[in-house]
């Protein structure tokens, strides 16, 4: 007993018995739940492997599951109480691999990026697994109204997701209202083929429904009605639907008082006198979208000040006025979400009437509202002291010390965009104060060096994600003290920060959870920084080291060996050759590889490699080995699923740093 | 839901027991239920008072010290609806566990789901779990002192699937 509290002892004494056989096994499966990675617990006996197998109810199979079949029932087999299966890692899931999926516990699958199957598996599907809740089919673009008559014989449904089935008609769309009477969530986003007549009988056969997504159909007045009669409609997004007019929403009579969140983006045909009716009918709205809609002008805010319970509206892009802004000014209710995004016409003086009102905002976003200064920030953190969202990108004409108001006042913020602004090292101690940040974007700030990154390190304990994308001032000495302060951090963007060197990465390693780094053009990064985040970061799932002329072969065998989680990756203009990709090929994770003007790549070894990776599901490579790559090698990989995207791009240098802005954005 | 105390009294000798209860836990009054056959008192709280009870609790197959801090973090975590106290409660047990043998951490957890208090249970199987992450499969046998019943080609099929075939 003494002798256990002297030494630090981990092991149980050699009388006592394994702890875990006096427990029952409700109580390993609590134990379980807090376990992220269970498949090494699954390999300690044979009683450990039965308890895990009994435990999991989410499966997220990878591509090769799903072409060898036998692979697919084992594993359906180990884990029979899988509640979600996810299918989304897998483009290829034929008919008769839904048909080994016979298991009663199923409530819910993803289908949303496999082709391939059909009404047959489907039909399979859903008499076999008689709990189906939920099931994804957006991006069924094959899908035809026999396949939607397969789901509607799924009686228990009640999510079905179907944006994109662009074969779908009003017929396979009346089989599902007809057949999927419990249905609360439906999504026919893009469904082009469906009309009034097939949304109308929705409205007429699913009373259940809670949301409903007809965005981009070409629906009209006539659907509005049935609509009208769904007593439990919270939520209605009808963005891009052209087809709905002032005229459309002025014809309605009766009213939508279940109707909470109304998303009317893009309706280019609504104006402030639509927009007055609907105000009348759905008195209890509480969030509003209205981006890239109608002109703000005092008409549309008096209308707007009907909505007693709103509390959260998006104007993005459109144009507002002064008077209108005002309007919004003299509200009783107190918003806690405005979105002006890239509106035209935002001024200091609209928008400090607004805040001054609003104190209890929470998000606020003015990205791109070019015409605000100092003026506004001052007000905005005066009044909005609640602020927890602030998206400032581009408020070019904001000077340097308005930005030390926002540390001042603002100390709940957890989100803050300043990219492309003028902040400098002083505005960024006083953002360090904001000790609830969990994420800063600091991209294109040019103002910025190490001493403001160190300050940041030691306030914000909280951060996950950092963006200092062309942020040229910011050298390894910032980056270690981030990465010493937030060892939370789980996304970092270190791009064009062309002093980056090998010390940043190594630093950066410390965060264990570091699941995204994107380093582009960052010449004196090496193998060695590679391989020290490979080897400590074992959550890595995105890396991006395009133009990182010195990484080589050499810092794609530790990723090999250590990235188990690695799914995308550019290595574009690198000095990685086949030698280095036949490495990465034995992960068998890697869904997404850009390889562009990478010198070394022979197309017998490109081939081999892309061969090996099981999992592919997108690869971006440069035009010519569309003719290089043997045909054979290309249709095989097609056929498991792989799409190719081919570039023709031209070798290009980089431009001095600070003129990049006229050049357009680099993509891939 | 309700907590029952028993309270058994000694045949021979008579005890007091004084029970505390903390000021602000609910109105209502237990009754107690005197058993003559076995000597023994039952006293039912109510679920307020069950969540602010001061009692200490008797945890069976741990040592005193264990006991004791779990005593204090029922103590001070019950004691106060601030946020900052229950947080140095949590973060107090919480370096005490980790300080324990594995074996005991898990006698915990059986302890904490028994008395279905979820906070306890939440606070040990993470301990338990973080100790498990941390380790090889080897490492996780020989802590437990579990058999590797697995032949060594049933183990490479298993981690072959694990590689190849599904996402955690």
């Amino acid at each position: 007993m003494f002798q256990g509290k002297m030494k630090k002892q981990k092991r149980i004494q050699e009388t006592q018995m394994n702890p875990f056989d006096f427990v029952s096994e409700e109580i390993v499966f609590a134990i379980l739940d807090c376990l992220f990675d269970r498949k090494p617990f699954s390999l300690v006996s044979k009683t450990f492997y039965a308890i895990e197998s009994r435990h999991r109810r989410t499966l997220k199979p990878f591509p090769r599951t799903t072409s060898d079949h036998h692979q697919l029932k084992r594993l359906l087999n180990r884990y029979p109480s899988v509640t979600h299966l996810d299918l989304s890692l897998c483009p290829r899931v034929t008919d008769s691999c839904l048909s080994h999926l016979s298991n009663s516990c199923l409530n819910s699958i993803d289908l949303s990026r496999s082709k391939l199957f059909t009404h047959v598996g489907l039909s399979n599907l859903v008499s076999k697994c008689a709990n189906l809740v939920d099931i994804d089919l957006s991006n069924g673009v094959h899908l035809n109204d026999t396949a939607a008559a397969a789901v509607a014989s799924c009686g228990s449904l009640e999510r079905l997701c179907l944006s994109r089935c662009k074969a779908l008609t009003d017929i396979g769309i009346g089989c599902i209202a007809v057949g999927c009477l419990k249905l609360r969530v439906l999504n026919l986003k893009w469904c082009l083929g469906v009309s009034d007549l097939g949304v109308a009988l929705i409205g007429v056969k699913c009373k259940q429904i809670r949301s409903l997504d007809l965005s981009h159909l070409l629906i009209t007045k006539k659907c509005l009605p049935s609509l009208l009669k769904l007593q439990y409609l919270e939520e209605l997004v009808l963005e891009g639907c052209c087809g709905i007019t002032d005229e459309s929403l002025v014809s309605l009579k009766q009213g939508w008082m279940s109707l909470k969140t109304l998303n009317m983006s893009y309706c280019e045909n609504v104006t402030h006198v639509g927009v007055s009716s609907l105000t009348s009918s759905a008195g209890c709205l509480q969030n509003l979208n209205l981006a890239y809609g109608p002109l703000v002008t005092l008409d549309l805010s008096e209308s707007l000040q009907k909505l007693s319970k709103l509390q959260s509206i998006r104007l993005d892009g459109c144009h507002v006025t002064c008077s209108g802004l005002k309007g919004i000014g003299n509200w009783c209710v107190s918003l806690k979400e405005l979105s002006l995004s890239k509106c035209t016409g935002v001024t200091d003086d609209g928008l400090s009437s607004i805040v001054t009102k609003h104190t209890e905002l929470k998000k606020l976003d003015i990205t791109c509202c070019r015409k605000i200064t100092r003026t506004s920030i001052a007000r905005i953190t005066k009044s909005c002291v609640s602020l927890v969202s602030l998206k400032m990108e581009s408020c070019t004409l904001v000077s340097s010390e308005a930005f030390v108001l926002i540390g001042q006042y603002c100390h709940f913020l957890q989100e803050l965009d300043l990219t492309d602004n003028d902040v400098d090292d002083e505005g960024l101690k006083s953002v360090s104060r904001c000790s609830e940040l969990s994420v800063l974007k600091l991209g294109i700030c040019l103002n910025i060096t190490d001493q403001g990154l160190i300050f940041i390190g030691n306030g914000c304990q909280k951060l996950i994600e950092l963006d200092l994308y062309r942020s040229i001032g910011v050298t390894d000495k910032g980056i270690s003290a981030v990465a010493r302060g937030c060892t939370n951090l789980e996304m970092i963007n270190i791009s064009y920060c062309e002093n980056i060197t090998d010390s940043a990465l190594i630093s950066l390693s410390k965060c264990c959870k570091l699941n995204t780094l994107e380093s582009r053009g960052c010449p004196l990064i090496t193998s060695s920084g590679i391989k020290a985040i490979a080897v400590r970061c074992k959550q890595l799932a995105k890396l991006d080291i395009k133009k990182c002329l010195n990484v080589n072969d050499s810092g794609m065998i530790p990723l090999a060996h250590f990235s188990q989680n690695l799914r995308q990756m550019n290595l574009s203009y690198s000095s990685v050759t086949d030698v280095g990709l036949l490495y990465l090929a034995s992960l068998g994770c890697l869904q997404s590889l850009t390889i562009l003007h990478v010198d070394g790549l022979t197309p017998s070894g490109l081939a081999a490699a892309l061969l090996g990776c099981g999992g592919l599901t997108k690869v971006k490579l440069q035009s010519l080995f569309r003719t290089s790559l043997p045909r054979l090698v290309l249709e095989n990989l097609e056929a498991r699923g792989c799409v190719f995207q081919w570039r023709d791009k031209v070798f290009q240098a980089e431009l001095d740093p600070k003129c990049w802005k006229l050049q357009t954005q680099d993509i891939e | 839901m309700s907590q029952t105390v028993v309270l058994e009294q000694n045949a021979v000798e008579t005890q007091s027991i004084t029970l505390k209860f903390d000021g602000c836990s609910s109105d209502a009054n237990p009754s107690p239920i005197v058993n003559p056959e076995n000597q023994s008192i039952t006293i039912k709280f109510d679920d307020q008072a069950s969540n602010h009870h001061t009692i200490p609790v008797s945890i069976p197959n741990v040592d005193s010290e264990t006991e004791a801090a779990v005593n204090e973090f029922l103590r001070k975590h019950g004691s106060s609806d601030e946020e900052s106290v229950r947080t140095d409660a949590m973060n107090d047990l919480w370096s005490f566990i980790e300080r324990q043998e594995i074996g005991t951490v898990v006698v915990l957890v059986k302890f904490a789901s028994d008395v279905k208090n979820f906070e306890l249970l939440e606070i040990f199987c993470q301990r338990v779990a973080d100790v498990i992450a941390k380790k090889t499969v080897e490492e996780v046998r020989e802590i437990f002192n579990i058999a590797n019943d697995f032949t060594p080609e049933e183990e490479q099929a298993i981690r072959d699937e694990h590689r190849w075939a599904f996402e955690d």
